[in-house]
Formats: C-alpha cells, structure tokens, sequence
C-alpha cells in the first residue's frame, strides 16, 4: 500500500498541495478530481519527486522518496499529461524505453514484456510505425503503452484521457481498469465524473489544494459536495448513467 | 534495426577522407616522402589531418548531444552561439597575452567562453523544445559574443593583430602544429567521454523531462553532462581553428533517419560524420583554385547557411 500523508507542496511561496492525506491500495482505482488548479497535477508530480514536497510518503511502511531512483523507477510508472515524444521514433522504441528502470535486462525478458504490453494494449500492429504518422488516439494509446512497459505495482497518470472522443475514453478506462485487476494500483487525474463513477473504486475530490472528500463514487461523488468542489450545480444523479461500450467492440 | 553498416561505411568514409587530407597540398600530390619532402608531411599535413579529424568529430558529436538536450533539430554549436562565444574566450585570452604566460591559455579560454554560452542558452531557452525560443536565445547570444568580440578588435592597439584575429576567427586548419593538437587533445577527449556517456539519457530524453525523470535518469546530472561535455570540445576546437560553422547541423540532420532517429544512437555516427566532412572540406580549400586560401569557415558557412535555411523551411508549420 502506497500512502500520503500531510503532504504540502509550494510554488512560489503558494501552498498548491495543502495537508493532503490519501492510501492508493494494489488492485484498485483511485480517480483524482477537482477542477483546475486544485493541486491534482502537483499531488502526483510530488509522489513522482518531480516536485518538491513536505510531509511523508511511504511504500509498504518505508519511506519512499529515500528509496534509489532506480527502484521508484521500477515501483512507480507515471504518465505526464504535457510531455510529448520529440523525434520520430518507432512505437516500438517509444513503448521500449518504459524498459529502462529494468535494465540491465535480458533481451528475452525485455521482448516478451514488451510483447505483453503490446497485446494489453492492442498495439501489435503499430510496431514498426513512426509515433510522428500516428491519430492522436494512437499516439495517447502509445503513451499508455509506455507507461505499462514499466510493469510497476503503481500506476499515476496525469489526465490520461484528455482530449480523447467518448469511445476512446472508454477504452483507455478499460484499459487502466484491467491494469489493476492484475493487480496494480493505479491513480488517475479525471474530469469526467460518470467515468470515474463507473470505473474508480475510490475517488478523491480536491479544491485549493485540500481534499474535500473521498470514498466510493457512490458516497463521494454527490450534488452538495460536488457543488462545493466544482462551484456549479448538478441537476442529475452522475453515478445513475454511466457510458459503456458496445459489447464487443475491439479497441 | 542494427547500424553496424552505416557505422563501417561512415569509418570507411573517414580514413578515405584522412588519406586524401593526407596527400593534397601545394607541395603536390603524393604519398612518399620524396614526392612531399618528410618535413612538409609530418610537419603540416599530419597536424592538419589529425585537426581536422578531432574539430570536427568534436562539431558533430557536439551538435547531436545539444540536439539530444535542446529536443530540437537546430541547435547546433555555430547557430546558437557557442562556437562565438568559445571564439570570443580565445581571443580575450589571445588580447590580453595570457597565452605567452599560460601553455593551455588558448584553449581555457574558449572552453569558458563555450561553458557560458550552453549555460546561457539552456536558461534562455525555457527548457521547453520551442524553435522559437531556441534560436531567439542563439540570436541573442551570438549578438552577444560578436559585439564583445568586435570590441576587442575595435580597442586593440596594434592593427596586424587584429588583421590575424579576424583571420583566424574565420577558421582554418592551416599552418598549425603538433603543438595545436597536444594543446587540445586533452579537453577534446573529455568533452567527447562526457557527451558519449549520455547516450541513454539523451534517447530516454525524447519522452520529455518529467517522463525521463520517472524513469529513474537524473536529468539533472545528464544536462550538466551534455553542458560541458560540449564546452569542453567545442571550446577546445574552436581555440585551435577558429569557428567553423554547420558542421554539427548538417552532419546530425543527415545521419539521423539511419539510427531511427534515436539521439543517443546518433551520437557515434554525428562524430564520424563530422570528422569526414571537416577532412574533406578542408582538401577542397586546398585544391580550389583561389588566390588566397579559402578559409574552412567560410566554405562551411557557404554550404551551411543555405542548409540551415531549408531546414527552417521544412519546419515553417512548427514556427507559426
């Protein structure tokens, strides 16, 4: 089990992440929401230790920042919501650098984790494909390709779906959710509520930089505390119509 | 997707252009010392040819690491200022005599001038992969290093110095020395074990900072690396043949489709290049038929110039 707690965080002598407590459990789905600027995306680099942070982090009991980065490396994958791949490379190559916390490593262990990745994800067929000539849904699915390469127990992505159309959002949804069945724990900044409402076991709600609440999406992701979070009303119930694909539909 | 091919055909390329250096000059064509004379083989074409070979290895290697760094195709030692300012570390330690007192004076200098420039331009170029932002810092730097560097000329006191400095600002090979070769050597090889080493770091770089950084890569470490890795070679070079421009543009930007585009695979193959382009520049300044000797920086330039302008073109789309 992977644990925050009292963790702040300051940019320019701002508290951005302000006491936050939180558990993210192997085999779950935790969605982060709250609107803009509520501290999600410097909650996730902070545990990362792209940011400088106060308060304890620790895996399994031990502190996790004092671990070597070669070991976050490998515990902990995380998927930024702005860094995007600056020369053409091969999908192949883009998903195989998700290898590097493993390395030295055997170029059977590293072809056949890659060879699972790409089935998980459905992106045998791109392989020898440049990133540069691929949709932007493909591209995102690379990304996400990259990200489970690492075959870490913890899973953060910043806004994986962003910028995605309902179908797609569906399937990365899909995608993380099957990747915490096997057994990881994966930490998702969202801001679609019915998606979250159907694939998170756990949600988290942040404004200013505090949690303003967690638990199921069923006790958590109500009209009052929603209001709260986001300052606009909710007529509808966001847990009562969840999307869902068409059975059947390959990814 | 193995380069083993490309990388024999860039060293054949290398020793064909070393044996050409080796043969052509005014003192005629040839390859036994009587033809040549010993002394006019081992005391100016050896030195030249092996100048030659490590400046401009030092501009390819040099220019793909800062392309690795930088995420951009058109950072390159000459463009963004670099080589201008190592020039300009010369030739204040050449201004103020130092280089009577101090054996390494020369290159020291332009290893502090190089030193300044990629740490300017990595501040001024907002970490972020801009074009924009890049060559916006370059302009900047080069403005820079010129205006302090026409200064110089401007205060100097004796004319026929500053005749000589704008001279050798130009860039050549010629007329130098074993001397010049042990002066830089040492830095040189530094300079290309610093940039060599960052080879993983630099194609793990081509997801973005935050992303290379989750990988467990200290960026940090790995850019101070690449900083004065080519501080030290570039600084170096260029305190030994003036500033010879392009070569660390051109050479990376045509290699780079043979290594799948991987800025660390890139690197060996970016120093053979460079070092075969510089070889052969420099015989084809010796046998164009000019009244003076064309100066290599100037040929360079002539080639590059347009070069760079295509490539600027080709990315007019990412500018806008």
């Amino acid at each position: 089990m992977f644990t925050v707690q009292g963790l702040s965080v300051s940019l320019d002598e701002k508290a951005v992440v302000d006491n936050v407590s939180l558990d993210l459990n192997a085999g779950e789905v935790l969605g982060l929401l709250g609107p803009n600027g509520a501290g999600k995306s410097s909650l996730l680099k902070s545990i990362v230790g792209l940011l400088p942070s106060s308060g304890r982090l620790t895996l399994d009991e031990q502190p996790w920042l004092a671990q070597p980065p070669a070991y976050r490396a490998r515990m902990m994958a995380y998927l930024s919501q702005s860094d995007t791949v600056t020369w053409p490379l091969t999908v192949e190559r883009v998903v195989g650098l998700g290898r590097i916390p493993h390395e030295p490593e055997s170029s059977m262990a590293r072809r056949s984790a890659l060879d699972r990745v790409f089935e998980e994800t459905e992106l045998s067929a791109l392989r020898s494909r440049s990133i540069a000539d691929l949709s932007g849904g493909e591209r995102a699915r690379v990304l996400i390709a990259r990200c489970f390469a690492v075959e870490a127990e913890y899973v953060l992505a910043d806004e994986p779906i962003a910028g995605l159309d309902p179908f797609h959002q569906l399937q990365f949804m899909e995608l993380f959710a099957a990747r915490a069945r096997a057994g990881a724990g994966v930490l998702l900044v969202l801001h679609d509520l019915s998606l979250a409402a159907r694939f998170c076991d756990r949600v988290v709600l942040m404004r200013d930089g505090q949690i303003l609440g967690q638990g199921t999406p069923a006790e958590t992701l109500l009209p009052a505390l929603l209001e709260d979070v986001y300052q606009v009303e909710f007529a509808g119930d966001v847990n009562a119509c969840p999307p869902s694909l068409i059975p059947d539909t390959r990814l | 997707m193995s380069h083993a091919p490309m990388l024999v055909c860039l060293m054949t390329l290398l020793v064909a252009t070393c044996m050409l250096s080796l043969l052509v000059g005014p003192a005629g064509f040839g390859w036994s010392m009587a033809e040549v004379g010993e002394t006019i083989f081992y005391e100016i074409r050896v030195p030249r040819a092996l100048i030659a070979g490590t400046v401009g290895a030092s501009l390819g290697l040099a220019g793909a690491a800062m392309q690795g760094l930088l995420r951009n195709p058109l950072a390159e030692p000459g463009v963004v200022g670099v080589s201008g300012c190592a020039g300009l570390g010369a030739v204040l330690v050449f201004y103020s005599g130092l280089t009577s007192e101090v054996t390494m004076g020369l290159p020291l200098g332009g290893m502090l001038g190089a030193l300044v420039a990629v740490w300017l331009l990595y501040r001024l170029s907002d970490r972020s992969s801009s074009t924009l932002s890049l060559i916006l810092a370059g302009v900047a730097i080069n403005a820079l290093a010129g205006a302090l560097t026409s200064l110089a000329l401007n205060l100097s006191s004796n004319p026929f110095a500053a005749y000589e400095i704008v001279f050798w600002l130009m860039g050549s090979f010629a007329d130098r020395s074993m001397d010049h070769v042990w002066l830089s050597v040492g830095p040189v090889l530094i300079g290309w074990l610093l940039l060599l080493r960052s080879s993983k770091g630099l194609t793990a770089l081509s997801l973005g900072e935050e992303t290379t950084i989750s990988l467990g890569i200290d960026v940090a470490r790995l850019r101070l690396q690449v900083i004065l890795g080519t501080a030290f070679c570039v600084g170096a070079a260029v305190s030994v043949s003036g500033m010879i421009g392009f070569i660390g543009l051109v050479v990376p930007h045509l290699l780079r489709p043979w290594v799948g585009h991987e800025p660390g695979r890139l690197l060996v193959p970016s120093a053979l290049g460079g070092a075969s382009l510089a070889l052969l520049a420099d015989v084809l300044v010796r046998i164009i038929p000019t009244q003076v000797e064309l100066k290599i920086g100037v040929l360079t330039a002539l080639i590059g110039a347009p070069f760079f302008l295509s490539l600027l073109r080709s990315m007019r789309k990412e500018l806008v």
